[in-house]
């Protein structure tokens, strides 16, 4: 593994702070003693009141906000520099900007597509819980906002994507509390296969108020590991523990974004037309008919590879399978009951498309959780493996972003840019 | 009518889908990251059981997050997809049939429950589809309408739901002949 450049964000790219008023005591850290985990960041959220400590300016107070005016004619000229341009007005300001469509429209119209995309990410990203993050995830988002058509459809719905702090359980944020007490408190907060959602580390498509949220992990920007007390019991409102303790996991690798697929799922969902969807449901129906059967299930034709591992993994072998025996039996099952051994792309539609787009991205490192096989990777291998309609589809979405610098073989290449970087050596906690 | 051989459901959580079942064994996925991977061998060599983990009746996809919970607990308190099926109506939840191959319709416009008297008896929304039962589901394209799907929960409704139907040109018209044939729609 080479070394890898991360834009890390400095004090100037972090935004301004909702309301820079901290409470009177100044003493977060005895008041989430206090009141708990959870309570302490619906806190948070209700007085607008972030972990300003950590995140002193250097420098005095800045520009003075653009007027409505000024910021409409300094987007519409496409010679001007967006990021600085967005980066003069608030972040709670941005997230409003979806209840003005007409306006947005407008713009939309005025500005390159480059340009669009990034408002549109600034729009739909919520980091202030994680404002060091804010500059990766506009990176990451920006580049999958192509189409302005799509970017609008997400903004207005309203689309909010959330950068959940590596130290939090996402439940303990208030758009995603639901989770945990959805049902008027009958459900236990638990995922349809048994998993705790406090535990799950970047979701999509949760509705809350009007709006769906989506939620992305600073431990995906910023690189490293979430803090293991994220995998403690969560609990309610009065701290009772309300579910079990989870095993405690690391960092995803190095190069995987799941926050490009996080927002994958939300532009599959929010962003496509159905008509659209019908395409990348052919698109899904066809692969998985054309790795039907014994030889073509181990073909390697998914962005997560093969849909089964050719070969037998250890602990089928050491119960006296082999690779023959072993392919046999999965060829003899029916796909319903096959789907455990299978690679994450082929499960379903919507984490084909989502693979996919990471695969597109450049985004799609590592090797898959079921076949243990590596995934592959690059706008290259989409094109060589996918029909024409579906690049098509995805080059109008991502206009041949990549947002690692990757080799021919999909491969990350030294010292390029590289989403969900090494985290740096004695970097821990919070950022 | 051609019965499918594994019936195939989409369940609403009013106008939103949450989940799609099958009456086969299978896995239960959530929205959620993948689970952990292969859960290893059945057994022995030679054994054509199912793998570890799995349902014992039903494969199921989820596709809502706030609803997984209810939908999962829901699940455990069943014997059978059928008793699964009465448990989501119960709750509230609407079926329709699912034809994937025409990809999932991830929302449906808002559709009007059915009743025969007090009894819930079935469930029409104003987008083209299929009519099915809960029991018995047609293959492919048949009985597909233009003007609405629509799901009979009981048999004793299927026969007016359908004649409704097929002889509706409009929405506005097929919950009058179904409220002439005794379905109020609510």
């Amino acid at each position: 593994m080479g070394e890898y450049t991360h834009a890390e964000p400095t004090v100037e790219d972090a935004p301004r702070r909702r309301v820079v008023t901290p409470p009177a005591t100044a003493d977060l850290t005895a008041v989430r003693s206090a009141i708990g985990n959870r309570a302490f960041g619906s806190l948070l959220r209700r007085q607008r009141v972030a972990r300003v400590a950590s995140h002193k300016p250097r420098r005095p107070a800045p520009r003075r906000p653009p007027s409505w005016p000024e910021l409409e004619a300094a987007l519409a000229d496409n010679t001007k520099d967006v990021k600085a341009i967005v980066g003069r007005v608030r972040e709670d300001q941005l997230n409003q900007m979806w209840k003005v469509p007409d306006w947005v429209r407008k713009l939309a119209a005025a500005m390159s597509p480059e340009r669009f995309a990034y408002l549109a990410a600034a729009i739909m990203l919520d980091s202030s819980h994680v404002p060091a993050g804010r500059k990766e995830a506009l990176r990451l988002l920006s580049a999958m906002l192509h189409d302005k058509e799509t970017a609008l459809r997400m903004i207005v719905r309203p689309v909010t994507v959330v950068i959940v702090p590596r130290d939090m359980q996402p439940t303990e944020l208030e758009e995603f509390q639901s989770l945990l007490t959805k049902d008027e408190g009958k459900g236990p907060g638990k995922t349809f296969d048994g998993r705790q959602w406090a535990h799950v580390r970047g979701f999509s498509d949760v509705t809350y108020g009007i709006g769906v949220y989506v939620a992305i992990i600073e431990e995906n920007l910023l690189g490293g590991a979430p803090d293991p007390k994220v995998f403690e019991a969560p609990t309610d409102d009065k701290g009772n523990v309300i579910g079990a303790k989870g095993a405690v996991v690391g960092g995803l690798p190095v190069g995987f974004s799941n926050t490009t697929h996080e927002m994958a799922h939300a532009i599959f969902r929010q962003g496509l037309t159905a008509e659209e969807r019908k395409l990348v449901t052919r698109c899904y129906q066809a692969k998985r008919a054309a790795t039907s059967g014994a030889g073509s299930l181990v073909a390697n034709l998914w962005p997560d590879g093969p849909r089964i591992n050719p070969v037998a993994p250890k602990r089928w072998k050491d119960k006296g399978w082999t690779d023959e025996t072993r392919l046999r039996y999965l060829v003899g099952l029916s796909d319903d009951a096959r789907r455990v051994y299978e690679n994450y792309s082929s499960q379903n539609v919507d984490e084909y498309f989502a693979q996919l787009a990471n695969a597109y991205v450049g985004a799609n490192l590592g090797i898959d959780g079921a076949t243990l096989e590596p995934r592959n990777n690059g706008r290259d291998w989409v094109a060589s493996k996918e029909p024409k309609e579906m690049l098509d589809l995805l080059d109008r979405l991502f206009n041949h972003a990549t947002v690692n610098d990757i080799d021919a073989n999909g491969e990350l290449k030294a010292r390029g840019r590289c989403a969900n970087p090494p985290r740096p050596p004695g970097k821990r906690g919070r950022t | 009518m051609t019965d499918r051989a594994v019936r195939h459901f989409a369940i609403y959580a009013g106008d939103r889908l949450v989940l799609v079942v099958r009456d086969n064994p299978g896995t239960l996925r959530s929205t959620a990251g993948p689970a952990p991977g292969d859960p290893g061998p059945p057994g022995r060599p030679g054994t054509n059981g199912p793998p570890p983990g799995t349902h014992p009746f039903i494969d199921a996809q989820a596709h809502d997050p706030a609803a997984e919970s209810r939908l999962r607990e829901l699940l455990d308190a069943s014997s059978s997809f059928d008793d699964y099926l009465a448990r989501l109506l119960d709750a509230g939840f609407d079926i329709a049939s699912c034809r994937p191959e025409r990809g999932l319709e991830y929302e449906l416009p808002s559709g009007r429950r059915l009743y025969d008297g007090t009894e819930l008896a079935g469930a029409c929304w104003p987008t083209r589809g299929q009519f099915t039962t809960l029991l018995r589901q047609p293959a492919g394209d048949e009985l597909a309408f233009d003007v609405a799907t629509a799901t009979a929960y009981r048999d004793a409704a299927a026969t007016r739901l359908l004649e409704a139907l097929a002889a509706s040109g409009t929405f506005d018209e097929l919950l009058e002949r179904l409220a002439a044939a005794r379905l109020k729609a609510a």
